[in-house]
């Protein structure tokens, strides 16, 4: 039996459906004015692209090409709401992404989780120098679990609350802070000798 | 309480929580050097929003990449039922 409603109806049901109050979101954007500002932010997602991907330029670039790209998919979803904050919703999917193809990398390599040291290839290098406001921290950071890092790059570099870190990194708001916890104490461990030796902070006690 | 640190580090502890974590802090010398290590920390984590970057922005082909993307994309949606 072939059972079919008239179009109109079925236009109807559509616009009804998409107006119910758990599907209606606050898009007072245009698709150009989205478009626009998320290239605003272009430098923003490079710089954590570049920290998350310890200085390879050429996988920073694909990220924020890939986030740029997939932020206006989900605009013209309907997914994404005006009224949150669109730095912090491009640098989740550029973190989603990364951390994604980390695991995917790990899985078809059939290594564990801490098994891969960090590379340390001529860019990471390059890219640390030319860090030049704070190179010892740069090169601490670079050394730091992919987790890691990510956790803190978002909240402490960028300025992301705990919650948005917490859906970028996909995991509770309390892994957030634990992870946070665990990321400055191996960055103070790194800092330490060096920032004794210059004299740069008053460290006193070590964290534990 | 090192993640209840890390919060405060943060200043992003509120209400009974915070009232808590402000009395340990009066009364243990090991958790105030902590927090003073992650506060000094958390300073130099944050200059590094501003450092200035001597690498360039997005190259050009990624540029137009993303411009071609958004232009089908849009053509797309607009074509759509």
């Amino acid at each position: 039996m072939n059972f079919s409603l008239p179009s109109g109806v079925t236009t109807l049901v559509r616009a009804l459906f998409a107006h119910l109050p758990w599907r209606r979101k606050t898009q007072l954007l245009s698709p150009e004015e989205f478009a626009s500002h998320c290239q605003e932010y272009t430098a923003d997602l490079l710089r954590l692209a570049r920290r998350l991907t310890r200085g390879n330029e050429d996988p920073a670039q694909d990220l924020v090409q890939d986030a740029l790209i997939r932020a206006f998919e989900a605009y013209l979803r309907c997914d994404y709401d005006d009224r949150g904050n669109l730095r912090a919703y491009l640098m989740r999917i550029l973190t989603n992404r990364f951390l994604s193809q980390k695991r995917r990398d790990r899985w078809d390599a059939g290594v564990a989780l801490g098994d891969i040291p960090p590379p340390q290839s001529e860019s990471v290098e390059a890219f640390i120098v030319s860090q030049t406001l704070d190179e010892p921290l740069e090169r601490a950071l670079a050394t730091l679990p992919d987790g890691l890092r990510a956790a803190i790059l978002l909240v402490d570099i960028e300025g992301l609350e705990y919650s948005e870190a917490a859906l970028a990194l996909g995991i509770p708001l309390g892994t957030v802070r634990s992870r946070l916890f665990r990321a400055r104490q191996i960055l103070h461990q790194a800092l330490l000798p060096c920032a004794l030796a210059q004299g740069w902070i008053p460290v006193k006690e070590v964290i534990k | 309480m090192k993640a209840l640190l890390t919060a405060r580090a943060d200043q992003r502890l509120s209400g009974l929580i915070k009232s808590y974590v402000e009395l340990h802090l009066s009364q243990c010398a090991q958790c105030r050097a902590a927090l003073e290590s992650l506060l000094v920390l958390r300073q130099r984590l944050i200059a590094l929003r501003n450092a200035p970057t001597s690498i360039e922005a997005l190259s050009a082909d990624r540029q137009e990449r993303v411009q071609v993307a958004f232009a089908e994309l849009l053509k797309r949606h607009k074509d759509s039922p």
